[in-house]
C-alpha cells in the first residue's frame, strides 16, 4: 500500500502584504508540515500582525500564495479557511454573546458540534467552564483568551494559528494550553504558528522558528538549530535579543 | 501628517479621530480611494448642476416663497444638525472609551469638555457646507438678504447640532465609561429573550451578535418604546382611513412605510467587519443573507397587519398591497446592499442610500420615467466591493 502523503497544513511562498499600495511584508516564505510548531518572532512593527493578517484572508496578498491544507487561499478562500483555526484577539471577540453562544456561533459556521475539540473537553481542560453562561465583556482578558483557543480548536483543522494568544493565560492554563499545543502536534494531524513575543518560552514550545524584521524573514532556525541555541539556559533568548539589538542598531 | 490642533487637553480625543482618520484613507488603495473621490466628486458635481438648473427654472417661485426660506429651509437646517450631532456624539463617546483614556485621571467635567470640542470642530465642515448651500441657492434664484437666510440655515443647523450632541454626549457619560462598548445589563430594565429557534442558522447567534443582544436578550429602551408609541397610532389612523374610504392606498402605503423603517431600523451588519467571520469559512452572500433574515422577517410581520387591512378594506383592490410589498423587498435589498457596504456605519448607509434614491426620485421625474439605474448599479458595485473586501480585506 503507498501511503499518500497530506498536505503541509501551511505553505507561503514569497509573500508580500500591507495597506493601501504599501507593503510592510514582503518576501516571505516558509512552510509548516503537520506536527510542527512554529514561532512567529520579531519586534513591534516587524509585521508578524500584518503576515498573521494575510494567512487568514484578512488583507489581500499583493503578492506570492498562501495555501493552507494545499488548497489556494487567493483562488477558494472559503475551502482554504476551512483549513485553519486562529485564535482571536481578545479584544475582537463578539462582546456581548456568552461564551457558549460564540463557541455555538463558530461551531455552526465550521459544521461541528460545539464540543468538537480534538483534544478533549478544552472547557474543561482550560477551566473556564463557570463563565460559558456570561457575556464575554465579563471575562477577564485570561478568560476570554481561553473562550478564543477554545474556538480555533473546534472542527480539529489541521493549522492553528494562535498570535499572543498564550500571554494573558494564568499559569496553569497556559500550562494546560501548551499540553494541548503540543499533544495535538504529536498526533502528527495539526500544525501551529505561535506569534509571540516570549523568546525563552520559545524552545519549550516550538519546534522550529522564524524572525521576521522590517517585513522579511531574517532568520529561521529548523529543529536541531534550535536546540542547538537553546542548548545553554537562555541561550535562545540572547540569541533572538541580539537580533532585535542589531536591528534596532541599524535603524539608529 | 501633523495635525492641525494640538494634541493635549481638550483636543485629545480630536487628536485620535483625526490620527483614525488619517490612517484609514492611507490604509486605503490607490483604487479605492480614486473610486470614492472621483466617483463620488463626478456625482456630487452632476447633482449640483442639476439643482441649479432646477433653480434657475424655478426661480421666480423659489425667490417669491416667503415660507421656503423663513421655516423651510430653517427647519431643514435644523434637522440636519439634530439628525448629525447623536452620530458624532458616539464617534467622540467610543472614543473617550478607550482603554488608556478611562484609566486616565481625568474628570468627567474635562470629558464632556473633550468630546463637546469633537463635535464643535466636526459640526464646522457641515456648517460650512449648508452655509454654501444655501448661499448657492439665493446666488441662482437672485434672493435679496442672502446673508440673513445663510445665517439663519447655519444657525438653526447648529442649533439643532449643538442640542442633539450635547444630549447624546451627556447621557453617554452619565451611563457610565467603562473600557467596553457594551455595558453589563443594567437591572431594573425589562428583557426579552430572543428565542434559540430563531438564530439558529448558519451561523448561529449572529442576529443577536448584530443586534449587541446581551447574552442574547434583548433590552426595552425608552426610545424603542417611543417609536413604537408614535409609530403605532400613525399605522391605526391610516387603516382607519382605508376602512372608512373603502381604498386599499392609505393602508399599503402604512404597511410599505412601517415595514421599511421596522427593517432599516433593525438592520445591522457591522460582524461583517470582524476577523471572526472573515478569517472564518463562510461566504458573504451566506452570512447577508442570514444578517438580513430577521430584520426581514420583523418588517414582514409590521407590514402584514396594515397590508391585510388594506385587502379588508377594499378586496378588489388587492395587487395595491402586493405591489406595495414587492416594492418594499427590493427596496429592503438594495438597502441591504449599501448597509452591508457600509457595515459599521448604519447611519451613512442611511444617507448614501437616501441619496442614491433622491437622485433616482429627482431623474425619474425628470424624463417622466422610472430611472433606477443609479440605485440599482450602485448596489451591484456596492455588493462586489463588500464582498471583496470581506473574503480578501
Amino acid at each position: 500500500m503507498v501511503e499518500s502523503r497530506l498536505p503541509d497544513a501551511l505553505d507561503i511562498r514569497d509573500v508580500g502584504a500591507g495597506y493601501g499600495g504599501r507593503r510592510v511584508v514582503d518576501g516571505v516564505s516558509f512552510a509548516v508540515a503537520r506536527g510542527d510548531v512554529l514561532a512567529l518572532l520579531g519586534g513591534n512593527g516587524s509585521g508578524k500582525s500584518t503576515l498573521l493578517k494575510a494567512i487568514t484572508g484578512r488583507i489581500r496578498l499583493m503578492a506570492g500564495a498562501v495555501a493552507i491544507d494545499g488548497v489556494d487561499l487567493a483562488a477558494r478562500p472559503e475551502a482554504a479557511k476551512a483549513g485553519f483555526g486562529l485564535a482571536i484577539d481578545p479584544a475582537e471577540l463578539p462582546m456581548n454573546l456568552t461564551g457558549r453562544q460564540y463557541l455555538e456561533l463558530v461551531a455552526s459556521i465550521r459544521r461541528c458540534a460545539p464540543n468538537a475539540w480534538p483534544c478533549g473537553d478544552v472547557v474543561d481542560r482550560l477551566d473556564f467552564g463557570r463563565w460559558l453562561d456570561q457575556p464575554i465583556v465579563a471575562y477577564s482578558l485570561g478568560t476570554r483568551a481561553k473562550t478564543s483557543i477554545a474556538a480555533a480548536l473546534l472542527g480539529a483543522p489541521p493549522l492553528l494559528i494562535f498570535d499572543e494568544t498564550l500571554n494573558g493565560l494564568d499559569p496553569l492554563a497556559a500550562w494546560e494550553a501548551k499540553a494541548i499545543v503540543r499533544e495535538l502536534a504529536a498526533s502528527g494531524r495539526h500544525g501551529f504558528v505561535v506569534a509571540t513575543h516570549s523568546a525563552e518560552g520559545v524552545p519549550l514550545l516550538c519546534d522550529r522558528a522564524v524572525f521576521i524584521a522590517e517585513g522579511r524573514l531574517l532568520r529561521s532556525w529548523d529543529t536541531p538549530a534550535l536546540g542547538e541555541a537553546a542548548a545553554q539556559p537562555g541561550g535562545f533568548e540572547a540569541a533572538v535579543v541580539a537580533l532585535l539589538r542589531g536591528m534596532s542598531r541599524r535603524a539608529a | 501628517m501633523t495635525m492641525p490642533w494640538g494634541a493635549s487637553g481638550d483636543g485629545v480625543i480630536l487628536a485620535l479621530l483625526w490620527r483614525e482618520t488619517v490612517n484609514g484613507l492611507r490604509s486605503r488603495s490607490r483604487a479605492d480611494l480614486a473610486w470614492v473621490f472621483l466617483g463620488g466628486g463626478f456625482l456630487v458635481v452632476y447633482g449640483l448642476a442639476d439643482v441649479t438648473a432646477v433653480l434657475h427654472a424655478n426661480a421666480a417661485l423659489a425667490r417669491q416663497s416667503a415660507r421656503l426660506w423663513s421655516v423651510w429651509l430653517p427647519a431643514l437646517g435644523a434637522l440636519l444638525g439634530v439628525g448629525g450631532g447623536p452620530a458624532i456624539a458616539r464617534l467622540a463617546l467610543g472614543r473617550a472609551r478607550a482603554p488608556f483614556l478611562v484609566a486616565a485621571p481625568i474628570s468627567l467635567a474635562a470629558r464632556r469638555r473633550m468630546a463637546a470640542t469633537v463635535a464643535w470642530a466636526a459640526a464646522a465642515p457641515p456648517a460650512a457646507i449648508v452655509a454654501a448651500a444655501v448661499a448657492g441657492a439665493c446666488a441662482a434664484v437672485h434672493k435679496p438678504d442672502a446673508v440673513v437666510w445663510v445665517c439663519a440655515a447655519t444657525t438653526a443647523f447648529l442649533l439643532g447640532f449643538a442640542v442633539a450632541a450635547g444630549l447624546a454626549i451627556r447621557r453617554g457619560l452619565r451611563d457610565g465609561f467603562g473600557p467596553e462598548t457594551i455595558r453589563l445589563n443594567r437591572p431594573g430594565r425589562a428583557h426579552i429573550a430572543l428565542p434559540r429557534v430563531l438564530d439558529a442558522g448558519r451561523p448561529a447567534w449572529i442576529a443577536a451578535w448584530a443586534w449587541r443582544l446581551q447574552a442574547g436578550r434583548l433590552a426595552i429602551s425608552a426610545p424603542m418604546a417611543i417609536a413604537a408609541l408614535l409609530g403605532a397610532p400613525i399605522v391605526v389612523l391610516a387603516v382607519g382611513a382605508s376602512v372608512a374610504q373603502h381604498r386599499a392606498v392609505p393602508a399599503t402605503l402604512a404597511a410599505v412605510t412601517a415595514g421599511f423603517v421596522a427593517f432599516a431600523a433593525s438592520l445591522r451588519f457591522h460582524p461583517l467587519a470582524s476577523p471572526v467571520l472573515r478569517s472564518a469559512p463562510i461566504t458573504f452572500a451566506r452570512t447577508w443573507f442570514r444578517l438580513m433574515g430577521l430584520p426581514l422577517a420583523l418588517s414582514a410581520i409590521v407590514y402584514a397587519a396594515p397590508a391585510g387591512a388594506a385587502v379588508l378594506a377594499e378586496p378588489s383592490q388587492w395587487a395595491a398591497p402586493i405591489g406595495g410589498g414587492a416594492w418594499m423587498l427590493a427596496t429592503e435589498g438594495a438597502y441591504g446592499v449599501f448597509a452591508a457596504f457600509f457595515a459599521t456605519s448604519p447611519a451613512l448607509a442611511m444617507v448614501a442610500f437616501a441619496a442614491a434614491l433622491a437622485l433616482s426620485a429627482y431623474e425619474s421625474a425628470e424624463f417622466g420615467q422610472t430611472i433606477l439605474f443609479l440605485p440599482l448599479g450602485l448596489a451591484v458595485w456596492l455588493w462586489r466591493r463588500a464582498e471583496r473586501r470581506f473574503r480578501h480585506g
